[in-house]
């Protein structure tokens, strides 16, 4: 679908995680972005779908790394980078904003300044000129009063004023990829639809790639173009958003979907899944989710569930499904 | 008193304001005239956005805090008035579930004595009995045996979820109030840990206040919603009600939040603008009005009152019958 020559915005290439060089958390990823479109990361604590995030522009704490694969931004290679052209490609190119805005702001420092940062370090902009800068984008993400709140400090901030202030600062260096991390889930409600709708504006004004990651399949349907499924560290299904919604493939996205609250009317039980999430830490041999899959083939054929990881079947609806069931 | 008509719970006009100190007299106004009733074997609903009191709102019905002003009757009896020993045998029938089940038990207690302390609080009987209690408990919250000899940190948190219902349930307790009892779990245990309240409210026959901010989690559960706004109830209905006839802006609001993926984020976004203001100094008026698309000059100036506008249904707005918003 990618004609040659347009180089994608993000690709990821079989990448593993690891902690240390024993437990993969992370195994098998592939994720393409083109420029100008949302893919939201799906799936629950554990999935993997944070440190894949942070693998994207190198920010894996120790002891975690990666330990196969390869991350490319805008066609520049992230993995195994030099220091500066890492710095170069994270100050032109990408932007990230986090679930906690008020915790990733400096408690010290006024908010213009951090806005202006990058401007300061990427771009060798004065500090007034920085300053100023801050203050037009501090007016373009919705801030009431943008020059006086310029001067303000994050505590002097809401939760939404906080995060207005996050996004303002990961486009300050005018990036062709945003990563949100979670980006309303410490929200009240009715505050997430109004910065949702100020990411989907930016998004159009600027031709952004966004890679959404989320737990929450309502904003999915709202925002993506794709969806990528993450369960115990590995893509499981993959696909427009219209059709994974309305017709999943893979058992978990089905049950991810069955039991999220969306479309459920009142009374009766909630479908679920049976079973926990397993940890990272744990080896589950074959397809990870066969312990609490509900297909019957789970079951039937357990040799193949059970025993061997399913490949990736490209199926007749454009996804791409690793299942055992899943037919061409 | 207590006959089976009349509500288990009636809250009468409760205020709460917890002074700031250093502030020269300025307070956060929690809680500000609330009154409402619970049915036996209701399940009531409690919405609200962080801040707007709905914790403290609770705190006060199962008399953890005093109030201000007003009265909670639980059971025909006057809470308030209640003297310790009576209070200590009250508290046997009202019980407290909480959002993170990892914070509600003792890291260092083996979850067998968790589960064992408050049977042994409440003298339920000798060692035995209290073992066979609990592991006829943890048959009903769909727990296996084996785990109770394990710590906290040895299980996943919709195993000690189940556990913290499982407890709460021990000392069989009319009125049970869980805030927040699902937000810190995942979609898939969401799921299950509903399901096992909605089962076990109709084997006990318990009246709940379900707390959340999430309206789409209280709608397999609840009989009725009360919404809240900065330290007030705006509107109070069946749940069918408030998802497909809500009458006050907040609700409807609150409404389209959860329902983004149908209503889409600009729809969503044009029924509420702004954030929820702080409760130390709410806006004047209706506290809603500076976030409102329907507020006029009235609203800025004359609280609304909480009118009854069907029957069970009562919203406090100036502009309930306007259905433009």
């Amino acid at each position: 679908m990618i004609s040659p020559g347009d180089t994608p915005c993000l690709k990821v290439e079989n990448l593993d995680i690891s902690i240390g060089d024993a437990v993969a958390v992370a195994r098998g990823i592939n994720l393409e972005i083109r420029r100008g479109e949302t893919v939201a990361l799906v799936g629950e604590s554990g999935s993997g779908k944070t440190v894949t995030a942070l693998s994207l522009i190198d920010l894996l704490p120790p002891p975690l790394k990666v330990t196969r694969g390869s991350v490319s931004i805008c066609g520049q290679k992230i993995t195994r980078a030099a220091p500066d052209a890492l710095n170069r490609i994270r100050g032109n190119r990408v932007g990230m904003i986090f679930q906690q805005p008020s915790s990733m702001l400096d408690p010290s420092c006024r908010v213009g300044r951090q806005v202006g940062e990058a401007l300061r370090l990427h771009r060798r902009a004065s500090r007034g000129e920085a300053f100023e800068r801050a203050v037009e984008l501090l007016r373009e993400v919705g801030i009431p009063e943008a020059d006086r709140r310029a001067r303000s400090f994050a505590h002097q901030l809401s939760g939404g004023m906080a995060q207005r202030v996050m996004i303002a600062a990961a486009l300050s260096s005018d990036p062709d990829l945003l990563i949100a991390d979670e980006p309303t889930t410490a929200l009240d409600v009715t505050v997430q639809a109004q910065i949702l709708g100020l990411l989907e504006k930016e998004k159009k004004q600027r031709t952004l790639s966004i890679l959404l990651i989320t737990h929450d399949l309502s904003i999915v349907s709202a925002m993506a173009d794709r969806v990528v499924v993450m369960y115990a560290g590995g893509i499981v299904e993959e696909g427009p958003v219209a059709t994974i919604m309305r017709a999943p493939q893979h058992p978990y996205t089905k049950a991810l979907i069955d039991c999220s609250l969306m479309r459920t009317a009142g009374g009766g039980d909630l479908e679920s899944i049976p079973g926990t999430i397993p940890p990272p830490t744990r080896s589950i041999p074959g397809c990870r989710f066969h312990p609490r899959c509900p297909h019957a083939l789970a079951r039937r054929q357990e040799s193949a569930c059970a025993r061997e990881e399913p490949a990736a079947t490209r199926t007749a609806a454009g996804h791409l499904v690793h299942c055992w069931a899943a037919e061409p | 008193m207590s006959s089976a008509a009349s509500p288990l719970v009636e809250a009468r006009d409760l205020v709460k304001h917890f002074p700031l100190r250093g502030s020269g007299g300025l307070a956060v106004r929690s809680v500000d005239g609330v009154t409402l009733e619970i049915g036996r074997a209701e399940v009531l609903g409690l919405v609200g956005e962080s801040g707007c009191g709905k914790s403290t709102l609770a705190r006060l019905i199962i008399n953890q805090i005093r109030p201000d002003r007003g009265e909670v009757i639980m059971d025909g009896r006057d809470l308030l008035a209640m003297k310790p020993g009576e209070l200590r045998r009250f508290r046997r029938t009202v019980q407290l579930i909480f959002q993170d089940p990892v914070a509600a038990l003792d890291p260092r207690m083996r979850l067998i004595d968790s589960l064992m302390a408050p049977l042994a609080a409440h003298d339920a009987g000798t060692r035995e009995e209290c073992l066979e209690m609990i592991h006829a408990m943890l048959g009903e919250v769909g727990i296996d045996a084996g785990i109770v000899e394990r710590y906290p940190g040895q299980c996943s948190g919709g195993q000690l979820q189940r556990i913290v219902i499982a407890r709460a349930l021990l000392l069989r307790p009319q009125f049970v109030v869980c805030d927040e009892p699902t937000s810190s779990l995942d979609a898939s245990i969401r799921a299950q840990i509903l399901n096992l309240l909605n089962d076990l409210r109709r084997r006990f026959d318990l009246s709940l206040l379900m707390i959340s901010h999430d309206l789409r989690a209280l709608r397999h559960i609840c009989d009725r919603v009360a919404v809240m706004y900065l330290g007030r109830i705006v509107e109070m209905a069946p749940v069918e009600q408030i998802f497909h006839a809500p009458r006050h802006p907040y609700t409807k609001a609150l409404n389209a939040a959860s329902l983004l993926d149908e209503i889409g984020l600009d729809a969503a976004g044009r029924l509420v603008q702004g954030e929820p203001p702080s409760p130390v100094r709410p806006p004047p008026g209706c506290h809603f009005h500076p976030r409102c698309p329907l507020a006029d000059e009235k609203c800025r100036h004359h609280v609304p009152a909480l009118e009854k506008i069907a029957e069970n249904h009562e919203v406090s707005c100036h502009h309930w019958r306007r259905s433009d918003s």
